[in-house]
Protein backbone atom coordinates (compact mmCIF):
# COMPACT_ATOMS: atom_id res chain seq x y z
CA UNK A 1 0.00 0.00 0.00
CA UNK A 2 1.19 3.51 -0.85
CA UNK A 3 1.02 5.92 2.07
CA UNK A 4 1.54 9.60 1.32
CA UNK A 5 1.64 11.49 4.59
CA UNK A 6 1.51 15.29 4.67
CA UNK A 7 4.01 15.92 1.89
CA UNK A 8 4.89 19.42 0.80
CA UNK A 9 7.34 20.85 -1.68
CA UNK A 10 8.93 24.26 -1.29
CA UNK A 11 11.16 26.15 -3.68
CA UNK A 12 11.98 29.08 -1.44
CA UNK A 13 8.76 31.05 -1.12
CA UNK A 14 7.10 29.09 -3.90
CA UNK A 15 5.04 26.16 -2.56
CA UNK A 16 3.73 24.06 -5.43
CA UNK A 17 2.60 21.23 -3.11
CA UNK A 18 1.05 21.89 0.28
CA UNK A 19 0.36 19.18 2.79
CA UNK A 20 -0.91 16.35 0.59
CA UNK A 21 -1.97 13.06 2.18
CA UNK A 22 -3.62 9.99 0.68
CA UNK A 23 -3.35 6.20 0.65
CA UNK A 24 -3.55 3.87 -2.32
CA UNK A 25 -4.20 0.14 -2.23
CA UNK A 26 -3.35 -2.48 -4.84
CA UNK A 27 -6.36 -2.89 -7.11
CA UNK A 28 -7.05 0.84 -7.24
CA UNK A 29 -6.49 3.16 -10.20
CA UNK A 30 -6.13 6.70 -8.95
CA UNK A 31 -6.81 9.43 -11.50
CA UNK A 32 -4.83 12.59 -10.88
CA UNK A 33 -6.58 15.73 -12.04
CA UNK A 34 -5.48 19.31 -11.89
CA UNK A 35 -5.10 22.38 -14.05
CA UNK A 36 -1.69 23.24 -15.49
CA UNK A 37 0.56 24.25 -12.61
CA UNK A 38 -1.65 22.56 -10.01
CA UNK A 39 1.28 20.40 -8.94
CA UNK A 40 0.43 17.09 -10.62
CA UNK A 41 3.83 16.39 -12.17
CA UNK A 42 5.66 17.67 -9.07
CA UNK A 43 3.68 15.23 -6.94
CA UNK A 44 4.25 12.34 -9.34
CA UNK A 45 7.98 13.11 -9.49
CA UNK A 46 8.14 13.05 -5.69
CA UNK A 47 6.24 9.76 -5.57
CA UNK A 48 8.64 8.31 -8.13
CA UNK A 49 11.65 9.47 -6.12
CA UNK A 50 12.93 11.83 -8.80
CA UNK A 51 13.29 14.53 -6.18
CA UNK A 52 12.51 14.53 -2.48
CA UNK A 53 9.61 16.17 -0.72
CA UNK A 54 10.49 19.15 1.49
CA UNK A 55 8.48 17.65 4.33
CA UNK A 56 6.25 14.66 5.02
CA UNK A 57 6.80 11.01 4.23
CA UNK A 58 6.06 8.56 1.44
CA UNK A 59 6.18 4.78 1.78
CA UNK A 60 5.17 1.84 -0.36
CA UNK A 61 4.76 -1.69 0.98
CA UNK A 62 6.45 -0.55 4.18
CA UNK A 63 9.54 0.90 2.50
CA UNK A 64 10.11 4.55 3.26
CA UNK A 65 11.31 6.66 0.31
CA UNK A 66 14.00 8.33 2.47
CA UNK A 67 15.08 5.46 4.71
CA UNK A 68 14.93 2.61 2.18
CA UNK A 69 15.17 4.48 -1.10
CA UNK A 70 16.39 1.62 -3.28
CA UNK A 71 13.82 -0.88 -1.97
CA UNK A 72 11.06 1.72 -2.43
CA UNK A 73 12.16 2.38 -6.01
CA UNK A 74 12.38 -1.35 -6.70
CA UNK A 75 8.62 -1.49 -6.20
CA UNK A 76 7.63 1.30 -8.55
CA UNK A 77 7.40 1.77 -12.30
CA UNK A 78 7.35 5.34 -13.60
CA UNK A 79 6.39 6.77 -16.96
CA UNK A 80 7.04 10.53 -16.91
CA UNK A 81 5.38 13.00 -19.27
CA UNK A 82 8.36 12.77 -21.65
CA UNK A 83 9.51 9.12 -21.76
CA UNK A 84 13.18 9.02 -20.68
CA UNK A 85 14.80 7.05 -23.49
CA UNK A 86 18.30 6.83 -24.96
CA UNK A 87 17.94 7.54 -28.69
CA UNK A 88 21.11 5.67 -29.64
CA UNK A 89 19.94 2.43 -28.05
CA UNK A 90 17.62 -0.17 -29.49
CA UNK A 91 14.39 -0.81 -27.59
CA UNK A 92 15.76 -4.14 -26.47
CA UNK A 93 18.97 -2.55 -25.13
CA UNK A 94 17.04 0.13 -23.26
CA UNK A 95 14.82 -2.49 -21.64
CA UNK A 96 17.85 -4.68 -20.85
CA UNK A 97 19.39 -1.73 -18.98
CA UNK A 98 16.27 -1.36 -16.84
CA UNK A 99 16.10 -5.15 -16.30
CA UNK A 100 19.69 -5.25 -15.07
CA UNK A 101 19.16 -2.30 -12.71
CA UNK A 102 16.00 -3.92 -11.36
CA UNK A 103 17.96 -7.08 -10.64
CA UNK A 104 16.31 -9.40 -13.17
CA UNK A 105 18.67 -12.32 -13.77
CA UNK A 106 20.27 -12.73 -17.19
CA UNK A 107 18.30 -15.89 -17.97
CA UNK A 108 14.96 -14.23 -17.20
CA UNK A 109 15.66 -10.97 -19.04
CA UNK A 110 14.65 -12.12 -22.51
CA UNK A 111 11.34 -13.45 -21.24
CA UNK A 112 10.67 -10.29 -19.23
CA UNK A 113 11.50 -8.03 -22.19
CA UNK A 114 9.18 -10.03 -24.44
CA UNK A 115 6.42 -9.84 -21.81
CA UNK A 116 6.56 -6.03 -21.46
CA UNK A 117 6.99 -5.59 -25.23
CA UNK A 118 3.81 -7.61 -25.78
CA UNK A 119 1.97 -5.47 -23.23
CA UNK A 120 3.22 -2.25 -24.87
CA UNK A 121 2.64 -3.72 -28.37
CA UNK A 122 6.22 -3.12 -29.45
CA UNK A 123 7.40 -6.71 -29.80
CA UNK A 124 7.77 -6.47 -33.59
CA UNK A 125 10.06 -3.42 -33.38
CA UNK A 126 12.12 -4.28 -30.31
CA UNK A 127 15.39 -4.42 -32.24
CA UNK A 128 14.99 -1.00 -33.81
CA UNK A 129 16.82 2.12 -32.69
CA UNK A 130 14.73 4.34 -30.43
CA UNK A 131 15.69 7.49 -32.37
CA UNK A 132 13.89 6.13 -35.43
CA UNK A 133 10.59 5.58 -33.58
CA UNK A 134 7.54 7.86 -33.63
CA UNK A 135 6.17 9.69 -30.59
CA UNK A 136 3.47 7.08 -30.08
CA UNK A 137 6.01 4.27 -30.11
CA UNK A 138 8.25 6.14 -27.68
CA UNK A 139 5.29 6.48 -25.35
CA UNK A 140 4.71 2.72 -25.50
CA UNK A 141 8.41 1.99 -24.98
CA UNK A 142 8.24 4.20 -21.88
CA UNK A 143 5.22 2.26 -20.69
CA UNK A 144 6.90 -1.10 -21.32
CA UNK A 145 9.94 0.18 -19.42
CA UNK A 146 7.75 1.11 -16.44
CA UNK A 147 6.25 -2.40 -16.39
CA UNK A 148 9.60 -4.18 -16.02
CA UNK A 149 9.88 -6.23 -12.85
CA UNK A 150 6.10 -6.19 -12.22
CA UNK A 151 6.23 -3.15 -9.92
CA UNK A 152 3.50 -2.94 -7.29
CA UNK A 153 2.98 0.77 -7.92
CA UNK A 154 2.71 2.22 -11.42
CA UNK A 155 2.93 5.98 -11.87
CA UNK A 156 1.85 7.05 -15.34
CA UNK A 157 1.98 10.70 -16.37
CA UNK A 158 -0.09 11.23 -19.53
CA UNK A 159 0.33 7.62 -20.75
CA UNK A 160 -1.80 8.02 -23.88
CA UNK A 161 -0.20 11.23 -25.17
CA UNK A 162 0.75 10.86 -28.83
CA UNK A 163 -1.11 7.59 -29.42
CA UNK A 164 -3.65 6.96 -32.17
CA UNK A 165 -7.29 6.20 -31.22
CA UNK A 166 -6.93 2.41 -31.39
CA UNK A 167 -3.73 2.51 -29.32
CA UNK A 168 -5.45 4.76 -26.78
CA UNK A 169 -8.22 2.19 -26.37
CA UNK A 170 -5.66 -0.64 -26.05
CA UNK A 171 -3.57 1.23 -23.47
CA UNK A 172 -6.66 2.15 -21.46
CA UNK A 173 -7.67 -1.51 -21.41
CA UNK A 174 -4.14 -2.44 -20.38
CA UNK A 175 -4.18 0.09 -17.52
CA UNK A 176 -7.59 -1.15 -16.39
CA UNK A 177 -6.20 -4.72 -16.36
CA UNK A 178 -3.05 -3.63 -14.53
CA UNK A 179 -5.21 -1.84 -11.98
CA UNK A 180 -6.66 -5.16 -10.86
CA UNK A 181 -3.35 -6.28 -9.35
CA UNK A 182 -1.26 -3.13 -9.07
CA UNK A 183 -1.75 0.24 -7.49
CA UNK A 184 -1.87 2.66 -10.42
CA UNK A 185 -1.66 6.44 -10.44
CA UNK A 186 -2.55 8.03 -13.75
CA UNK A 187 -2.46 11.67 -14.67
CA UNK A 188 -4.11 12.96 -17.81
CA UNK A 189 -5.50 16.14 -19.28
CA UNK A 190 -8.25 14.14 -20.94
CA UNK A 191 -10.94 14.12 -18.28
CA UNK A 192 -13.02 11.45 -20.03
CA UNK A 193 -9.97 9.19 -19.91
CA UNK A 194 -9.61 9.66 -16.16
CA UNK A 195 -13.34 9.07 -15.76
CA UNK A 196 -13.23 5.82 -17.75
CA UNK A 197 -10.08 4.28 -16.26
CA UNK A 198 -9.93 5.42 -12.64
CA UNK A 199 -11.62 3.80 -9.70
CA UNK A 200 -10.82 6.87 -7.65
CA UNK A 201 -10.18 10.50 -8.58
CA UNK A 202 -7.98 12.98 -6.79
CA UNK A 203 -8.22 16.64 -7.77
CA UNK A 204 -5.36 19.00 -7.07
CA UNK A 205 -5.69 22.75 -7.09
CA UNK A 206 -2.86 25.14 -6.29
CA UNK A 207 -0.99 22.43 -4.43
CA UNK A 208 -3.91 21.29 -2.29
CA UNK A 209 -6.16 18.25 -2.62
CA UNK A 210 -9.67 19.58 -3.26
CA UNK A 211 -11.33 16.21 -3.88
CA UNK A 212 -10.42 12.58 -3.27
CA UNK A 213 -13.39 10.33 -3.96
CA UNK A 214 -14.35 7.13 -5.76
CA UNK A 215 -14.98 7.95 -9.43
CA UNK A 216 -18.66 6.91 -9.29
CA UNK A 217 -19.28 9.14 -6.32
CA UNK A 218 -17.49 12.12 -7.81
CA UNK A 219 -19.21 11.76 -11.17
CA UNK A 220 -22.60 11.68 -9.46
CA UNK A 221 -21.89 14.80 -7.46
CA UNK A 222 -24.85 17.15 -7.90
CA UNK A 223 -23.70 20.40 -9.38
CA UNK A 224 -24.36 23.74 -7.72
CA UNK A 225 -26.86 24.54 -10.44
CA UNK A 226 -28.86 21.40 -11.21
CA UNK A 227 -30.46 20.89 -14.57
CA UNK A 228 -33.63 18.87 -15.04
CA UNK A 229 -34.09 17.65 -18.59
CA UNK A 230 -37.77 17.05 -19.49
CA UNK A 231 -39.06 15.84 -22.87
CA UNK A 232 -42.62 17.07 -23.25
CA UNK A 233 -45.19 16.43 -25.97
CA UNK A 234 -47.53 19.35 -26.64
CA UNK A 235 -47.85 22.99 -27.48
CA UNK A 236 -44.73 24.91 -26.54
CA UNK A 237 -46.55 28.13 -25.54
CA UNK A 238 -48.90 26.35 -23.15
CA UNK A 239 -46.05 24.37 -21.65
CA UNK A 240 -43.94 27.47 -21.11
CA UNK A 241 -46.90 29.18 -19.42
CA UNK A 242 -47.29 26.30 -16.97
CA UNK A 243 -43.56 26.09 -16.35
CA UNK A 244 -43.39 29.78 -15.54
CA UNK A 245 -45.97 29.24 -12.79
CA UNK A 246 -43.62 26.80 -11.03
CA UNK A 247 -41.32 28.07 -8.33
CA UNK A 248 -37.70 26.87 -8.06
CA UNK A 249 -36.84 27.32 -11.75
CA UNK A 250 -34.30 29.96 -12.71
CA UNK A 251 -34.35 29.55 -16.46
CA UNK A 252 -35.71 27.27 -19.19
CA UNK A 253 -33.84 26.33 -22.36
CA UNK A 254 -35.85 24.69 -25.13
CA UNK A 255 -34.32 22.42 -27.76
CA UNK A 256 -35.71 20.50 -30.72
CA UNK A 257 -35.72 16.74 -30.31
CA UNK A 258 -36.01 13.67 -32.51
CA UNK A 259 -39.51 12.66 -31.35
CA UNK A 260 -42.37 14.14 -33.32
CA UNK A 261 -44.31 16.85 -31.49
CA UNK A 262 -41.88 16.82 -28.57
CA UNK A 263 -39.37 19.35 -27.31
CA UNK A 264 -36.56 19.01 -24.76
CA UNK A 265 -36.86 21.51 -21.91
CA UNK A 266 -33.77 22.08 -19.75
CA UNK A 267 -34.92 23.50 -16.45
CA UNK A 268 -32.13 25.28 -14.56
CA UNK A 269 -33.14 24.85 -10.94
CA UNK A 270 -32.49 27.02 -7.94
CA UNK A 271 -30.05 25.56 -5.40
CA UNK A 272 -31.73 22.72 -3.49
CA UNK A 273 -34.95 22.94 -5.47
CA UNK A 274 -36.68 19.73 -6.66
CA UNK A 275 -39.60 20.49 -8.98
CA UNK A 276 -40.23 16.95 -10.25
CA UNK A 277 -43.40 16.26 -8.20
CA UNK A 278 -44.94 19.63 -8.99
CA UNK A 279 -44.04 19.21 -12.61
CA UNK A 280 -45.82 15.83 -12.78
CA UNK A 281 -48.86 17.41 -11.13
CA UNK A 282 -49.35 20.58 -13.18
CA UNK A 283 -48.06 19.70 -16.64
CA UNK A 284 -49.92 16.66 -17.98
CA UNK A 285 -53.33 17.24 -19.52
CA UNK A 286 -55.23 16.12 -22.58
CA UNK A 287 -52.76 17.71 -24.99
CA UNK A 288 -49.59 17.68 -22.90
CA UNK A 289 -47.63 14.60 -21.85
CA UNK A 290 -44.29 14.14 -20.11
CA UNK A 291 -42.37 11.65 -22.24
CA UNK A 292 -39.09 11.60 -20.28
CA UNK A 293 -37.56 13.30 -17.27
CA UNK A 294 -33.98 13.06 -15.94
CA UNK A 295 -31.70 14.99 -13.66
CA UNK A 296 -28.54 15.88 -15.57
CA UNK A 297 -25.35 14.87 -13.79
CA UNK A 298 -22.59 17.36 -14.28
CA UNK A 299 -19.74 16.24 -16.53
CA UNK A 300 -16.29 15.68 -15.05
CA UNK A 301 -15.25 18.91 -16.71
CA UNK A 302 -17.99 20.79 -14.84
CA UNK A 303 -17.14 19.08 -11.55
CA UNK A 304 -13.47 19.89 -12.13
CA UNK A 305 -14.22 23.56 -12.80
CA UNK A 306 -16.56 23.64 -9.79
CA UNK A 307 -13.89 22.18 -7.51
CA UNK A 308 -11.04 24.27 -8.75
CA UNK A 309 -13.01 27.52 -8.74
CA UNK A 310 -14.24 26.87 -5.18
CA UNK A 311 -10.73 27.45 -3.94
CA UNK A 312 -10.61 30.81 -5.63
CA UNK A 313 -13.81 31.95 -3.92
CA UNK B 1 27.09 0.40 -11.01
CA UNK B 2 27.79 -2.39 -13.48
CA UNK B 3 24.59 -1.62 -15.42
CA UNK B 4 25.60 2.05 -15.80
CA UNK B 5 29.15 1.02 -16.74
CA UNK B 6 27.89 -1.28 -19.49
CA UNK B 7 25.41 1.35 -20.72
CA UNK B 8 28.15 3.98 -20.94
CA UNK B 9 30.59 1.71 -22.72
CA UNK B 10 27.99 0.68 -25.28
CA UNK B 11 26.97 4.32 -25.78
CA UNK B 12 30.57 5.37 -26.41
CA UNK B 13 30.79 2.97 -29.30
CA UNK B 14 27.24 3.40 -30.54
CA UNK B 15 27.45 7.20 -30.71
CA UNK B 16 30.89 7.19 -32.47
CA UNK B 17 32.38 9.27 -29.64
CA UNK B 18 34.48 6.27 -28.60
CA UNK B 19 35.83 5.72 -32.10
CA UNK B 20 36.56 9.43 -32.57
CA UNK B 21 38.39 9.60 -29.24
CA UNK B 22 40.47 6.48 -29.93
CA UNK B 23 41.29 7.62 -33.47
CA UNK B 24 42.49 11.03 -32.29
CA UNK B 25 44.45 9.47 -29.42
CA UNK B 26 46.10 6.88 -31.65
CA UNK B 27 46.98 9.43 -34.32
CA UNK B 28 48.59 11.79 -31.82
CA UNK B 29 50.34 9.01 -29.87
CA UNK B 30 51.60 7.45 -33.08
CA UNK B 31 52.90 10.81 -34.26
CA UNK B 32 54.60 11.53 -30.90
CA UNK B 33 56.27 8.11 -30.76
CA UNK B 34 57.39 8.18 -34.38
CA UNK B 35 58.85 11.67 -34.26
CA UNK B 36 60.03 11.65 -30.64
CA UNK B 37 61.53 8.17 -30.50
CA UNK B 38 61.80 6.40 -33.83
CA UNK B 39 62.79 9.22 -36.19
CA UNK B 40 65.02 10.95 -33.65
CA UNK B 41 66.49 7.58 -32.61
CA UNK B 42 65.69 8.31 -28.99
CA UNK B 43 65.38 5.10 -26.86
CA UNK B 44 63.98 6.98 -23.86
CA UNK B 45 60.22 6.31 -23.40
CA UNK B 46 60.09 9.27 -20.96
CA UNK B 47 59.80 11.81 -23.79
CA UNK B 48 56.74 10.01 -25.14
CA UNK B 49 54.97 10.09 -21.77
CA UNK B 50 55.78 13.78 -21.24
CA UNK B 51 54.05 14.60 -24.52
CA UNK B 52 51.22 12.18 -23.74
CA UNK B 53 50.44 14.24 -20.64
CA UNK B 54 49.77 17.33 -22.79
CA UNK B 55 47.77 15.33 -25.31
CA UNK B 56 45.46 13.65 -22.79
CA UNK B 57 44.63 16.96 -21.13
CA UNK B 58 43.01 18.14 -24.34
CA UNK B 59 41.27 15.01 -25.55
CA UNK B 60 39.72 13.68 -22.32
CA UNK B 61 36.92 16.33 -22.33
CA UNK B 62 35.69 14.68 -25.58
CA UNK B 63 34.62 11.79 -23.37
CA UNK B 64 33.53 13.59 -20.22
CA UNK B 65 31.59 16.48 -21.77
CA UNK B 66 28.54 14.34 -22.60
CA UNK B 67 28.29 12.35 -19.39
CA UNK B 68 25.78 14.27 -17.28
CA UNK B 69 25.06 17.06 -19.79
CA UNK B 70 23.45 14.64 -22.23
CA UNK B 71 21.41 12.96 -19.49
CA UNK B 72 20.04 16.37 -18.53
CA UNK B 73 19.32 17.35 -22.11
CA UNK B 74 17.57 14.07 -22.99
CA UNK B 75 15.77 14.00 -19.61
CA UNK B 76 17.11 10.48 -19.14
CA UNK B 77 18.35 11.46 -15.70
CA UNK B 78 14.69 11.10 -14.74
CA UNK B 79 15.05 7.41 -15.53
CA UNK B 80 18.34 7.03 -13.66
CA UNK B 81 17.04 8.79 -10.55
CA UNK B 82 13.77 6.86 -10.40
CA UNK B 83 15.38 3.44 -10.88
CA UNK B 84 16.76 1.62 -7.83
CA UNK B 85 20.21 3.15 -8.33
CA UNK B 86 22.24 5.20 -5.87
CA UNK B 87 23.87 8.44 -7.02
CA UNK B 88 27.23 6.90 -6.07
CA UNK B 89 26.70 3.98 -8.44
CA UNK B 90 25.65 6.34 -11.28
CA UNK B 91 28.73 8.56 -10.85
CA UNK B 92 31.15 5.67 -10.37
CA UNK B 93 29.66 3.73 -13.31
CA UNK B 94 30.25 6.72 -15.58
CA UNK B 95 33.70 7.37 -14.10
CA UNK B 96 34.96 3.82 -14.61
CA UNK B 97 33.47 3.63 -18.11
CA UNK B 98 35.30 6.80 -19.15
CA UNK B 99 38.45 5.51 -17.53
CA UNK B 100 38.09 2.22 -19.41
CA UNK B 101 37.79 4.04 -22.74
CA UNK B 102 41.07 5.83 -22.05
CA UNK B 103 42.46 2.52 -20.79
CA UNK B 104 41.77 0.94 -24.19
CA UNK B 105 43.84 3.71 -25.79
CA UNK B 106 46.62 3.27 -23.25
CA UNK B 107 46.65 -0.50 -23.81
CA UNK B 108 47.37 0.12 -27.48
CA UNK B 109 50.26 2.41 -26.56
CA UNK B 110 51.87 -0.58 -24.79
CA UNK B 111 53.15 -1.43 -28.24
CA UNK B 112 55.60 1.51 -28.05
CA UNK B 113 57.70 0.34 -25.06
CA UNK B 114 57.58 -3.15 -26.56
CA UNK B 115 58.98 -1.79 -29.83
CA UNK B 116 61.71 0.03 -27.90
CA UNK B 117 62.48 -3.17 -25.94
CA UNK B 118 62.71 -5.07 -29.24
CA UNK B 119 65.12 -2.44 -30.51
CA UNK B 120 67.25 -2.91 -27.40
CA UNK B 121 66.06 -0.32 -24.88
CA UNK B 122 64.18 -1.97 -22.04
CA UNK B 123 63.20 -0.08 -18.89
CA UNK B 124 60.39 -1.99 -17.21
CA UNK B 125 60.14 0.00 -13.97
CA UNK B 126 60.35 3.30 -15.79
CA UNK B 127 57.54 2.20 -18.10
CA UNK B 128 55.44 0.95 -15.18
CA UNK B 129 55.95 4.23 -13.32
CA UNK B 130 54.89 6.16 -16.36
CA UNK B 131 51.73 4.13 -16.84
CA UNK B 132 50.87 4.47 -13.14
CA UNK B 133 51.33 8.23 -13.41
CA UNK B 134 49.18 8.43 -16.53
CA UNK B 135 46.37 6.38 -14.95
CA UNK B 136 46.38 8.53 -11.80
CA UNK B 137 46.50 11.74 -13.79
CA UNK B 138 43.76 10.60 -16.18
CA UNK B 139 41.52 9.61 -13.23
CA UNK B 140 41.77 13.12 -11.86
CA UNK B 141 41.05 14.80 -15.19
CA UNK B 142 38.04 12.51 -15.75
CA UNK B 143 36.70 13.32 -12.26
CA UNK B 144 37.05 17.06 -12.99
CA UNK B 145 35.32 16.60 -16.36
CA UNK B 146 32.43 14.68 -14.78
CA UNK B 147 32.01 17.35 -12.14
CA UNK B 148 31.82 20.10 -14.74
CA UNK B 149 29.37 18.18 -16.95
CA UNK B 150 27.04 17.80 -13.95
CA UNK B 151 26.41 21.57 -14.03
CA UNK B 152 25.06 22.02 -17.54
CA UNK B 153 22.87 20.40 -20.18
CA UNK B 154 25.16 21.70 -22.92
CA UNK B 155 28.01 19.44 -23.98
CA UNK B 156 29.83 22.36 -25.63
CA UNK B 157 29.74 24.41 -22.43
CA UNK B 158 30.92 21.37 -20.44
CA UNK B 159 33.83 20.84 -22.84
CA UNK B 160 34.89 24.51 -22.92
CA UNK B 161 34.79 24.87 -19.13
CA UNK B 162 36.71 21.58 -18.74
CA UNK B 163 39.40 22.85 -21.11
CA UNK B 164 39.49 26.13 -19.17
CA UNK B 165 39.91 24.49 -15.77
CA UNK B 166 42.55 22.06 -17.02
CA UNK B 167 44.38 24.88 -18.78
CA UNK B 168 44.51 26.86 -15.54
CA UNK B 169 45.95 23.83 -13.70
CA UNK B 170 48.40 23.30 -16.54
CA UNK B 171 49.52 26.94 -16.65
CA UNK B 172 50.14 27.05 -12.90
CA UNK B 173 53.61 25.60 -13.53
CA UNK B 174 54.44 28.25 -16.10
CA UNK B 175 53.47 31.00 -13.65
CA UNK B 176 55.45 29.64 -10.69
CA UNK B 177 58.91 31.00 -11.73
CA UNK B 178 57.50 34.53 -11.90
CA UNK B 179 56.03 34.50 -8.40
CA UNK B 180 58.22 36.18 -5.77
CA UNK B 181 56.15 35.27 -2.69
CA UNK B 182 57.83 32.12 -1.35
CA UNK B 183 54.75 30.82 0.48
CA UNK B 184 52.55 31.13 -2.59
CA UNK B 185 55.29 29.55 -4.66
CA UNK B 186 55.37 26.57 -2.27
CA UNK B 187 51.59 26.21 -2.30
CA UNK B 188 51.51 26.31 -6.08
CA UNK B 189 54.29 23.73 -6.21
CA UNK B 190 52.29 21.42 -3.94
CA UNK B 191 49.19 21.73 -6.13
CA UNK B 192 51.08 21.74 -9.40
CA UNK B 193 49.72 19.18 -11.83
CA UNK B 194 52.91 18.83 -13.84
CA UNK B 195 55.34 18.65 -10.94
CA UNK B 196 53.29 15.92 -9.28
CA UNK B 197 53.16 13.99 -12.54
CA UNK B 198 56.73 14.52 -13.73
CA UNK B 199 58.28 12.22 -11.10
CA UNK B 200 56.34 9.27 -12.45
CA UNK B 201 57.98 9.80 -15.85
CA UNK B 202 61.35 9.12 -14.16
CA UNK B 203 59.98 5.90 -12.72
CA UNK B 204 59.74 7.35 -9.21
CA UNK B 205 56.79 6.09 -7.14
CA UNK B 206 56.31 9.19 -5.05
CA UNK B 207 53.60 8.60 -2.38
CA UNK B 208 52.90 12.36 -2.27
CA UNK B 209 52.15 12.35 -5.99
CA UNK B 210 49.94 9.25 -5.70
CA UNK B 211 48.10 10.85 -2.77
CA UNK B 212 47.72 14.11 -4.69
CA UNK B 213 46.00 12.51 -7.67
CA UNK B 214 43.90 10.10 -5.59
CA UNK B 215 42.72 12.88 -3.27
CA UNK B 216 41.73 15.20 -6.10
CA UNK B 217 40.00 12.34 -7.95
CA UNK B 218 38.04 11.42 -4.82
CA UNK B 219 37.25 15.05 -4.09
CA UNK B 220 35.83 15.76 -7.54
CA UNK B 221 33.84 12.51 -7.56
CA UNK B 222 32.28 13.43 -4.22
CA UNK B 223 31.62 16.97 -5.45
CA UNK B 224 29.89 15.50 -8.51
CA UNK B 225 27.66 13.34 -6.30
CA UNK B 226 26.85 16.30 -4.04
CA UNK B 227 26.11 18.55 -7.01
CA UNK B 228 23.80 16.01 -8.65
CA UNK B 229 21.98 15.43 -5.38
CA UNK B 230 21.55 19.14 -4.72
CA UNK B 231 20.28 19.79 -8.26
CA UNK B 232 17.56 17.15 -7.72
CA UNK B 233 16.00 19.15 -4.88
Amino acid sequence: MLIVDHISKNYGRLKPIRDISFNLERGEVLGFLGANGAGKSTTLNMLAGYFPASSGSISFDGFDIFKAQLLYKQGIGYLPEIPPLYPDMTISEQLTLVCSVKGISRKDRKEEINRVCRMGQILDVKNRLIKTMSKGYKQRIGLAQALIGRPGLLILDEPTAGLDPQQIIDIRELITDLGKEHAVIISSHILSEIASISTRILVLNKGYIVADQPSEELLNTPSKNQILNVRILGDKTKIMERLSSLSGINRVDVQECCEQGCMDYNLFLEAGADVRRNLSRILPGETISIMQMKMMNPTLEEIFIDLTSTEDD
Amino acid sequence: MLAIYIKEMSQYFRSMVGYIFLTIMMLICGFLFTTGNLMSQNPDIKSFFSSLFNTLIFIIPILTMRQFSEEQKLKTQQLLFTLPLSIESIVLGKFFATLSMIGIGLLITLAYPLILAYLGSSALLLTLGNYLGVVLFVSMVVAIGLYISSFTDSQVVAAIVSYGVILILWLTDSLTPYITNQLLKKILAIFSLKSNYIEFTYGIFNPAGILYFLTLTGLFLILTMVNIDSRRQ
